[in-house]
């Protein structure tokens, strides 16, 4: 797979068919996700509310922001690579100012994930966010 | 395949010709809700049309009318479960709301701090939270029934639950996980053996579709159950209580309907002052959901067309031609063993049910996936979620030969 980047999965998510081959791309992906298991998997590191386990660690270092995360379920592994790759490396600033739901509705995939999921990546956003303004 | 027609049955419910994602909609997860036979929706909107009034309160022929009809379908339910009176039925909103109506009724009258109560590890939460929010009011303790392996009831760990001081056991007749039909008779022989004072609660979410229920047989104290899961509407579900047991204690819910009388002129305000109805009605105030009960009324009408017997015998055979198919699965995890109904659960190939779920949908098979209400249970098999499969008396041979063809193909396409 090519290196992946926000322009790359818009035109992946366009060249997807249907939504079938949109959650298999999104297991395809999640398989990118940068981290080791025993690192992130703690109890420390879970978010309470997501009906999929979700592991979330946040890292603010010298202003840019390290997301490191992991799920048990591989389409939420591939919406967590999507977080990744939008806040990574960016400056706080520019981290907080980045719209991740409107590039959500843009490739059009919440709607394809249950009432149940879509409320847990709002909380995972939501305790994204509140870090970031906690550092800013 | 077996006994009944089910291309005829499938007839009956209009939402089974729906494409789901352009595919035919093979509906798995009637352990949450059924589908409404075209009966039902048909007599709830002949009720908005011709019948529709408010009951037990008016003088007018048309409140008359349906107050009556509901006062049947209490004799009509009276029988269906072969209780002894109608007075023994309560209308509810759904089964949670009857276990909350038994826990703040007569458990919150009988219950102090030096008693007990038993439940299980494989109940709902809804068998479990409302025991757990008044015993933070009350401070009873709480005991938990486990289970075996192969997810029966440990029995000999049932006799050393109970102690003098055992004032309820609420259980599952059929687990919404496992699916495994608990030999409830049973259970409360041995629970009577040993006192026979001690209250015993049924949750018959699952059976109540699925199983001929005789509460006089089982000699339960109560026995609840949810209309949406037999076939009938949401927003009704029905409370048994034996012997009308419930008949001297306070309603927990306070409203109109209920009041006999009423003096607000004593200095100090006690619930003395007020004067409630007889029950079952002292416990149904404000206005009942007449529709779903009508509703309700129609679905069981509809299953004793069908005969009971022959839903049971049909609903064995699907089961366990599904079951056996997903055997030849390699990795194939399927919780429970023994006597089952309508409901498999199972995890395949390590995969997330979640994933399994979403993907199926695509194929327009609807399956529940994750903890299904039942977080205890997945904790004991160490698992976060499973993937479960209920059918229905419309579920064909041919909606579960589809479903495994999906499932092929979506783990092969999920194997990158």
């Amino acid at each position: 797979m090519k290196k992946l980047n926000k322009k790359k999965i818009i035109k992946d998510f366009l060249f997807c068919k249907n939504k079938e081959e949109k959650l298999l791309y999104l297991i395809k992906i999640g398989k990118n996700i940068p981290l080791k298991k025993t690192d992130i998997r703690q109890k420390d590191n879970i978010i309470h509310g997501c009906q999929s386990n979700v592991w979330l660690k946040i890292n603010i270092t010298k202003n840019l922001v390290n997301i490191n995360a992991d799920s048990n379920s591989r389409i939420i592994k591939g919406i967590l690579l999507l977080i990744i790759i939008l806040l990574n490396k960016k400056n706080i600033k520019k981290a907080k100012k980045t719209n991740i739901n409107k590039f959500f509705k843009k490739i059009k995939i919440l709607h394809y994930l249950s009432f149940t999921r879509t409320i847990g990546i709002k909380i995972i956003l939501k305790i994204i966010k509140s870090k970031l303004s906690k550092n800013i | 395949m077996i006994g009944l027609n089910i291309k005829k049955i499938r007839l009956d419910f209009p939402i089974l010709k729906k494409r789901i994602n352009g595919k035919r909609l093979i509906y798995l997860d009637n352990a949450a809700t059924s589908h409404k036979p075209k009966c039902v929706i048909k007599k709830q909107t002949y009720l908005y049309k011709n019948n529709y009034a408010s009951i037990h309160r008016g003088v007018y022929t048309l409140s008359n009318i349906i107050t009556n009809k509901i006062e049947d379908i209490r004799i009509e339910i009276s029988k269906f479960i072969n209780a002894s009176t109608p007075e023994e039925i309560i209308f509810v909103r759904g089964a949670t709301e009857g276990i909350n109506l038994i826990a703040n009724t007569w458990a919150i009258t009988n219950l102090s701090k030096q008693d007990n109560i038993i439940i299980s590890i494989i109940e709902h939460h809804a068998n479990i939270v409302p025991w757990y929010l008044i015993s933070q009011k009350i401070g009873f303790q709480i005991k938990l029934l486990k289970i075996k392996k192969n997810g029966n009831f440990d029995l000999k760990q049932l006799k050393n639950l109970i102690d003098k001081n055992t004032k309820i056991v609420s259980l599952t007749h059929i687990s919404n996980v496992l699916g495994l039909i608990n030999p409830i008779k049973k259970i409360i022989k041995i629970i009577h053996r040993y006192n026979n004072n001690i209250i015993t609660v049924i949750d018959g979410s699952q059976a109540i579709a699925h199983q001929k229920i005789n509460v006089k047989k089982i000699n339960c104290d109560f026995y609840v159950f949810s209309s949406h899961k037999i076939y009938g509407p949401t927003g009704a579900g029905i409370v048994y209580n034996k012997n009308n047991i419930l008949k001297d204690i306070i309603p927990w819910q306070g409203g109109g309907g209920i009041v006999a009388n009423i003096n607000l002129n004593n200095t100090k305000k006690t619930i003395k002052d007020i004067k409630f109805i007889n029950a079952p009605w002292k416990f149904e105030t404000g206005s009942l959901n007449i529709e779903s009960i009508i509703g309700l009324s129609e679905a069981i009408k509809y299953i004793q067309k069908i005969g009971i017997n022959n839903i049971i015998n049909y609903q064995k055979k699907i089961i366990s031609f599904t079951l056996n198919k997903l055997k030849l699965y390699n990795n194939v995890k399927i919780l429970g063993e023994g006597k089952r109904i309508n409901i498999i659960s199972f995890n395949i190939n390590n995969q997330n049910s979640y994933d399994i779920g979403c993907l199926l949908d695509q194929h327009g098979i609807a399956i529940r996936t994750g903890h299904q209400c039942a977080i205890p249970l997945m904790k004991y098999y160490n698992i976060s979620g499973i993937c479960r499969l209920s059918t229905a008396i419309y579920t064909s041979k041919k909606d579960i030969n589809l479903f495994f063809y999906s499932l092929k193909k979506i783990l092969k396409k999920i194997q990158i």
